[in-house]
C-alpha cells in the first residue's frame, strides 16, 4: 500500500502512469483518465502500474492519440455539444488509422472509444456498393467469380 | 542494398497488413460493427470475405423498416414495396442462425396480417428480447396468441395493435418496460398484463381505446406515463416510481356524481407515490386533480419532488390552489413550469383571485426556476407571475414564453414594475413557439 496515496488533499500532485508503445516511445496519462480503459483500471487496483506499462501491440502514434482520448473525456464539466464535435473530429481520420484506434481500445478496454471507432466505420460501410467498400477499406475479394454470383442470388435484395 | 530490400520487404508488410484490416477484426468487433448498421448494409457485408460472409446471420438486432424497401415516388410501385418487405423478412429470419434480441417492424406500407403471426411464432422460438411493431396503415393488427409465449421479452411496444389476453397467458416474467399506444385492450385485459409482469420498471400507456379508467398497480414501478380520453386514473402502491407524466386529452366533465363530491383527487393519486422527482402533468389533468376541495398540503410530503411542469387555465382558482398545495407540499421543488393550456380566456373571478394571494405565500421559498409558456399576458397570469417574483426568496430564474410578439411589449411594462423578493432573480423573454 503506497503511504503517498492520500486523494483528499487538493495540493497533492496528479497520479501519473506511464505506457509503453511497441516501439519503445513512452507516455504519461492522468490516472484518473487512465481509469478509463478497464485494463489499466484493474492494474491500477493492484498496484501494477508503478512501472512503464509495457503496450506491445500499441504504436506509439496511436498511443499518443489514445492518451489525448481518455485525458480529453476525463474532464469535468465538458458539455455534451462540444465533446460530441471533438470526438467527430477524433474519427476523422484514415481507415487504417480508424482500426488501429479499434484494435487498441479492445486491447485496453475503452468502450467508448471502441464504440465511437465502430461507429466511425458503421458510418463509411452504409449505403455503399460492395465495389465502393472494396475500393474503400482495400480489400481485395476472396471469391470466385461465381462464388460471387451465388453470394449475390442469396441475397438478392439486398444488392439492388 | 540488404539493407534496402529488408526496407521494402518491411514497407510491403506494412501495406498488406493494412490491406487487411478489416478482415483482421475479432469477431465480437465485427459484430459492434454490424450492430451500427441496417439491416440492408449488415447483410451486404456478407460479400466483404470468407469471414464475413455469415457474420451477418448471427446479428442479434432486426430492425425493418422504410429504409429496407427500395425508395420509390412512383405510386404505381408502392403495393409491391409492401410484399418485398414480406419477402426480405421471410429470407432474413430464414437465413438468420441463433438468438434474435431485438425484432423491430415499422414500415409505413406495412399493412398484413398473417406474415407477421409466422413471424412472431419463430420469434417466441428463439429468446426474443424485444419486439417492437409499429402498425402505420389500414386496420389494427390482432396480435397472435404466440406473442404470450416469449417469456424472455423485456421490452414490448406495440402501436395500432388489438391485444386480447389469452386466458392461459401465465405473464412475462422478465418484462421491464411496456409501451403500448393507440391499442385497443379492455380494462380486465390491462389489468391482468401489468399484474401479471412483476419485474415491470417502464410503463406508457397513450390513447388505450374504449378504457375510460387506467388502473396501474405495479409495486416495481419506477416511470409511468398515461395519456389519454379517460376520465379517472387509480395508483396502487408504487414506491420506487420517480417519473410521472398524466395527460387527460378530454376536458373534464364538470358534473360529478355525488361518490366523488367527497374526495379530493390530489390527495387520493399522491397518496402511494413517496419517491417522485419529476411530475408532469399535460392537458386537463390540473383540472382533474383540483377536484373535490384541495387541502393546503398533503398528508404526506412529495420530499422528493424536483421538478414539477402543469398544463393550467389560470383562470380557475381551483387549479391555482391545487397547484399551489403541490408546491407547499415538495421542500426540494427546484423548477415549476406552467404552460397555458389554450381554450377561451373567460375574465371572471379576478377579485377573488387578488385576495387570495396573500395568504399563499408560505412555503414556497425552495423554488429556484420558474417557466411560463403560452402567456398572452391576461390578468390572471400577470397575479400569478407576480405573486411569483414577489414571494420567491431563492428564485434564479423566470423564463417567459409568449404566445405572439404583439402584446410583448405591454407584458414587458407589467412585470418591470414587479417587486422581487430575490436579488439575483433573472426574468428571460423567449421566443413564440412557431406552430408546426
Amino acid at each position: 500500500m503506497s503511504s503517498s496515496s492520500s486523494s483528499s488533499s487538493p495540493s497533492c500532485p496528479k497520479k501519473m502512469i506511464t505506457l509503453k508503445s511497441s516501439d519503445g516511445e513512452t507516455f504519461e496519462i492522468e490516472e484518473i483518465a487512465a481509469l478509463q480503459s478497464k485494463t489499466l483500471e484493474s492494474m491500477i487496483d493492484e498496484n501494477c502500474a508503478s512501472t512503464p506499462v509495457p503496450l506491445p501491440n500499441i504504436t506509439g502514434k496511436i498511443l499518443a492519440k489514445v492518451v489525448e482520448y481518455c485525458t480529453k473525456h476525463a474532464e469535468v464539466g465538458a458539455d455534451a455539444e462540444s465533446l460530441r464535435a471533438w470526438d467527430a473530429e477524433f474519427v476523422s481520420v484514415d481507415h487504417p488509422t480508424l482500426f488501429d484506434y479499434i484494435l487498441a481500445a479492445n486491447f485496453l478496454e475503452i468502450p467508448t472509444l471502441l464504440n465511437l471507432a465502430c461507429q466511425s466505420v458503421a458510418d463509411m460501410v452504409k449505403g455503399k456498393t460492395p465495389d465502393e467498400i472494396h475500393k474503400i477499406f482495400n480489400i481485395k475479394s476472396t471469391f470466385t467469380p461465381e462464388e460471387e454470383e451465388e453470394l449475390r442470388r442469396e441475397n438478392q435484395w439486398a444488392f439492388d | 542494398m540488404f539493407l534496402r530490400n529488408s526496407k521494402l520487404l518491411q514497407v510491403r508488410i506494412k501495406m498488406t497488413n493494412e490491406l487487411d484490416k478489416i478482415n483482421q477484426l475479432p469477431g465480437h468487433i465485427m459484430d459492434q460493427i454490424l450492430s451500427h448498421l441496417p439491416i440492408k448494409d449488415v447483410v451486404r457485408t456478407s460479400i466483404l470475405s470468407r469471414r464475413w460472409r455469415y457474420k451477418w446471420c448471427s446479428v442479434p438486432q432486426l430492425v425493418f423498416d422504410d429504409q429496407c424497401t427500395r425508395a420509390t415516388r412512383i405510386p404505381s410501385l408502392q403495393p409491391s414495396l409492401h410484399e418485398d418487405l414480406v419477402k426480405i423478412i421471410d429470407k432474413v429470419l430464414l437465413l438468420h442462425n441463433g438468438p434474435i434480441q431485438k425484432f423491430k417492424l415499422s414500415h409505413e406500407e406495412f399493412c398484413a396480417a398473417s406474415d407477421i403471426d409466422h413471424w412472431i411464432l419463430h420469434l417466441s422460438r428463439v429468446s426474443i428480447k424485444e419486439i417492437v411493431l409499429d402498425i402505420w396503415t389500414w386496420q389494427y393488427y390482432k396480435i397472435p396468441s404466440s406473442l404470450f409465449n416469449c417469456q424472455y421479452l423485456i421490452h414490448l411496444e406495440l402501436y395500432r395493435c388489438l391485444v386480447k389476453i389469452p386466458s392461459t397467458f401465465e405473464g412475462f416474467h422478465n418484462l421491464e418496460s411496456l409501451d403500448l399506444q393507440h391499442v385497443q385492450l379492455s380494462l380486465d385485459g390491462l389489468e391482468a398484463l401489468i399484474s401479471r409482469c412483476p419485474l415491470l420498471k417502464r410503463l406508457k400507456l397513450r390513447n388505450l381505446e374504449g378504457i375510460k379508467q387506467i388502473n396501474v398497480d405495479a409495486g416495481n414501478l419506477e416511470w409511468l406515463d398515461v395519456e389519454g380520453a379517460f376520465q379517472d386514473v387509480a395508483f396502487g402502491v408504487m414506491n420506487s416510481l420517480m417519473s410521472l407524466m398524466v395527460g387527460f386529452s378530454d376536458d373534464i366533465a364538470n358534473k360529478r356524481g355525488s361518490n366523488y363530491a367527497n374526495s379530493n383527487n390530489l390527495r387520493k393519486l399522491f397518496r402511494n407515490l413517496p419517491k417522485l422527482h419529476s411530475l408532469i402533468l399535460e392537458k386537463y389533468s390540473l383540472k382533474y386533480l383540483a377536484i373535490g376541495s384541495a387541502p393546503q398540503t398533503l398528508p404526506d410530503e412529495l420530499v422528493h419532488l424536483n421538478y414539477l411542469f402543469t398544463c393550467i387555465d389560470f383562470n380557475s382558482v381551483e387549479e391555482i390552489l391545487t397547484v399551489m398545495c403541490l408546491i407547499k407540499s415538495s421542500p426540494e421543488l427546484k423548477h415549476v413550469a406552467f404552460q397555458c393550456r389554450a381554450k377561451d380566456q373567460q375574465t371572471t373571478r379576478i377579485g377573488k383571485l387578488a385576495d387570495f394571494w396573500e395568504d399563499a405565500a408560505c412555503c414556497v421559498e425552495q423554488v429556484q426556476v420558474v417557466s411560463m409558456g403560452g402567456i398572452s399576458g391576461s390578468e390572471p397570469e400577470l397575479e400569478l407571475m407576480k405573486f411569483l417574483l414577489t414571494s420567491l426568496p431563492n428564485l434564479e430564474t423566470m423564463t417567459i414564453r409568449p404566445n405572439s410578439t404583439s402584446g410583448e411589449g405591454r407584458l414587458l411594462k407589467e412585470l418591470l414594475q414587479f417587486r422581487r423578493a430575490s436579488a439575483q432573480a433573472k426574468v428571460i423573454f423567449l421566443d413564440p413557439l412557431v406552430p408546426e
